[in-house]
């Protein structure tokens, strides 16, 4: 079932972190970050990563501030958010201007999120 | 000599003459004594020698002391020596005496200093004193020894005789001299006074003419004696015999000759009397005047005195005055009526105001109630924010139950276990309990969508969908809510936030209106390009007086603090913004229908 994607998933909150591994594991190679920060130099160090997953609020950076960073130096990689939020000024525009390729909203959905994925996948 | 000024007294005059005589009378006197002498050494001695030295001695001695004796003394001094001479030479002359002609001069003396009666009587000795001598004479009883042709042929007695004519000549000339300048000297005095009596006179009739008050000297008859100028100018006369008292008075009202008549008679009884008058000229011209009537005594008699002043301006003006202040009055009252009747207006006005003050007030109460409304919509705002603050930190644990279902069911798909069918089950009970909890987040989140984006595509049926399940606890076991949705879902477009609240109120009145127990049951339909959207609920109803009201603003029949009122208002201010419309029908007691139709 693997199919040797690496994955970056970027949340503040440990747990969230465990349990999406733990979700995903399986399916994809999953990374993960505690901060945005953290996140660019996991990207910086591991070429593989092509789906970055990111929470949107978070301490320092915000999710889209740091896909906003991160997209500067890997531009070929497929952005995501996944936030407890309803949707935002912030999220439409990044969608608008295709900084992302969609958003989900927590409590996340494997299938959803899954989905997205691959059909993002296969249009590389 | 003294000075002719010195002369003031009739007196002054009678005592030089005095004076005079006794001098001239002494000195001419010893010379014809002395004289007489050269006769005693031809004729003998006779007593006569002895009386008549007595005589010229007295004089001489009354002479030297005239300043100290009174003038009574001295003329009687002159007059015992006249006697004594005249006697003593009578006596020894006879009817030849040469000093009877000093007889004469006795009268002159005595009626200096005595009177008539008093100088007849000494006269009279002097006459009755010679004459009885003469008796004595011719009864022979004295025998004269002198011989009176040879007396004669002496030179002597004729200058003894032409001495006492020259004396008796001289008094008479001094008498006369004395009187006649003391009377020129009178008589220049009365005239000097005469014309300085002459000039006051003219100058009293100067001031009296000069007045500029009209001046009548009445006689206590009231007969005019005299007027000045004045009079005559101010009541246009030409003189004084053409004035008639009658015809000064105008004989208007109070103002006659009868009336005037009585208040001359007051000046006669109590002195004076003062009064204004109507006086008229003789052109018959009436004017006003100040007239002061007063007793006096002109010459000794008893006149009045009448000073009239022209007060016609004055009195005129004082009239004018009085019908000034009268209307001043008449005005003053018109004006205080007026105030008053402009005071009831405003009184009246007043209470206007105050009613009118009532409906302020009864309008800032309600702005009030809006102001603590809008105050709680802002309260509901910040609910919003609040909600979906609340909903992200809800869907964190969400996700972790979530994702930890997902995990578990994963691993239990794969490692099936003895009481899988138990497990399915409560993993499925977490799952429905995370959808649920999911589902009430995300409407939360829907009605706190504040964005003013007016273009999104709202989903009717999932708009009508989170209300219902907003309300959910409100409706519970109470009320059943039945869905009649066209199979398809709808679009509107518009602002997804708005027509969430529009609708939530909507709903929320129907459940609101029910009680206790009943049925709300929401329909969809398609009407050309719209979509219906029936809301019926069995409820209380809204009255007919009601009905009409309930798109007002701040409009509720709910308690204080249940409503604000401002739900249906909104309601249909967001429905006419997305081009639709909204109408209520309503039964009382039986229920009531809202109908939204929205463009598609």
């Amino acid at each position: 079932m693997k199919n040797n994607i690496t994955l970056l998933y970027v949340d503040d909150e440990p747990i969230n972190l465990i349990v999406f591994e733990l979700n995903f594991k399986d399916k994809y190679n999953v990374v993960t970050s505690e901060s945005g920060e953290e996140g660019l130099l996991k990207l910086d160090s591991n070429t593989d990563i092509i789906v970055v997953i990111s929470d949107m609020k978070m301490p320092g950076m915000n999710g889209i501030e740091f896909i906003k960073k991160a997209k500067d130096s890997h531009l070929d990689i497929n952005y995501f958010i996944l936030t407890g939020f309803d949707i935002t000024d912030e999220i439409s525009e990044a969608l608008e201007n295709n900084l992302i390729q969609k958003y989900f909203r927590k409590p996340f959905d494997v299938n959803e999120i899954s989905d997205a994925i691959e059909q993002a996948i296969e249009k590389l | 000599m003294r000075s002719d000024d010195s002369y003031k007294e009739i007196d002054e005059v009678k005592d030089s003459i005095i004076n005079y005589v006794l001098i001239i009378g002494s000195t001419l006197g010893s010379v014809a004594y002395l004289i007489s002498l050269i006769d005693l050494f031809e004729t003998g001695f006779r007593f006569n020698f002895v009386t008549d030295f007595i005589a010229i001695a007295i004089m001489v001695v009354t002479a030297i002391n005239r300043k100290k004796i009174k003038i009574r003394y001295r003329s009687l001094v002159i007059i015992f020596g006249l006697f004594l001479f005249i006697f003593v030479d009578t006596y020894v002359f006879g009817m030849y005496s040469s000093n009877k002609i000093l007889l004469i001069i006795v009268p002159l003396f005595s009626i200096l200093v005595y009177s008539l009666k008093r100088v007849i009587i000494i006269f009279s000795i002097g006459i009755l004193g010679f004459l009885f001598i003469g008796f004595l004479y011719i009864k022979g009883i004295i025998v004269s020894d002198i011989d009176y042709l040879s007396h004669s042929l002496k030179v002597v007695p004729w200058v003894v005789i032409a001495l006492i004519i020259i004396i008796v000549s001289l008094i008479i000339v001094i008498v006369f001299y004395q009187f006649n300048k003391a009377f020129v000297k009178l008589i220049n005095n009365l005239k000097e006074k005469n014309i300085e009596i002459a000039q006051r006179e003219k100058s009293y009739k100067d001031i009296f003419d000069s007045s500029t008050d009209a001046i009548f000297i009445h006689d206590m008859q009231g007969n005019i004696l005299d007027v000045n100028s004045a009079m005559l100018n101010m009541y246009e006369y030409d003189n004084i015999e053409s004035i008639n008292v009658g015809d000064l008075s105008s004989g208007e009202e109070i103002y006659t000759a009868e009336k005037s008549w009585e208040y001359f008679q007051e000046a006669i009884k109590s002195g004076v009397c003062v009064f204004d008058w109507q006086a008229k000229k003789k052109s018959g011209d009436i004017f006003w005047v100040d007239v002061s009537l007063q007793k006096t005594y002109i010459l000794g008699n008893e006149r009045i005195l009448a000073i009239v002043r022209d007060n016609d301006e004055k009195k005129k003006t004082s009239i004018q005055l009085a019908k000034y202040r009268n209307r001043l009055e008449e005005l003053v009252k018109e004006r205080t009526d007026e105030l008053e009747s402009a005071n009831e207006e405003l009184t009246s006005t007043n209470e206007e105001l105050y009613g009118q003050r009532q409906e302020l007030q009864a309008a800032l109460e309600e702005l009030q109630r809006a102001q603590r409304q809008l105050v709680s919509s802002e309260k509901m705002s910040s609910l919003g924010v609040l909600a979906a603050g609340v909903a992200h930190e809800i869907n964190n644990p969400l996700n972790f139950i979530q994702g930890g279902v997902f995990g578990l069911d994963n691993i239990f798909s794969k490692n099936p276990l003895d009481n899988n069918d138990e497990i399915k089950v409560l993993l499925d009970a977490i799952k429905e309990g995370v959808i649920r909890a999911t589902a009430i987040v995300s409407s939360l989140n829907h009605f706190s969508r504040q964005d003013d984006s007016d273009k999104d595509s709202c989903n009717i049926h999932n708009i009508i969908d989170n209300c219902i399940v907003m309300l959910g606890n409100k409706t519970k076991n109470r009320i059943d809510v039945v869905k009649n949705f066209t199979t398809n879902n709808h679009f509107v477009i518009g602002n997804e936030g708005k027509l969430h609240q529009a609708l939530l109120n909507i709903i929320s009145n129907s459940v609101q209106a029910i009680p206790d127990k009943g049925e709300i049951e929401i329909q969809t339909e398609i009407k050309g390009s719209d979509i219906v959207i029936s809301i019926k609920d069995s409820g209380v109803g809204i009255s007919e007086e009601d009905i009409s009201k309930i798109y007002n603003p701040f409009f509720t029949t709910k308690a204080p603090g249940q409503g604000t009122g401002l739900g249906l208002s909104i309601t249909h201010s967001i429905i006419e913004e997305h081009l639709g419309a909204i109408e209520y029908k309503s039964e009382v007691n039986v229920g009531t229908i809202a109908i939204i139709t929205l463009p598609l």
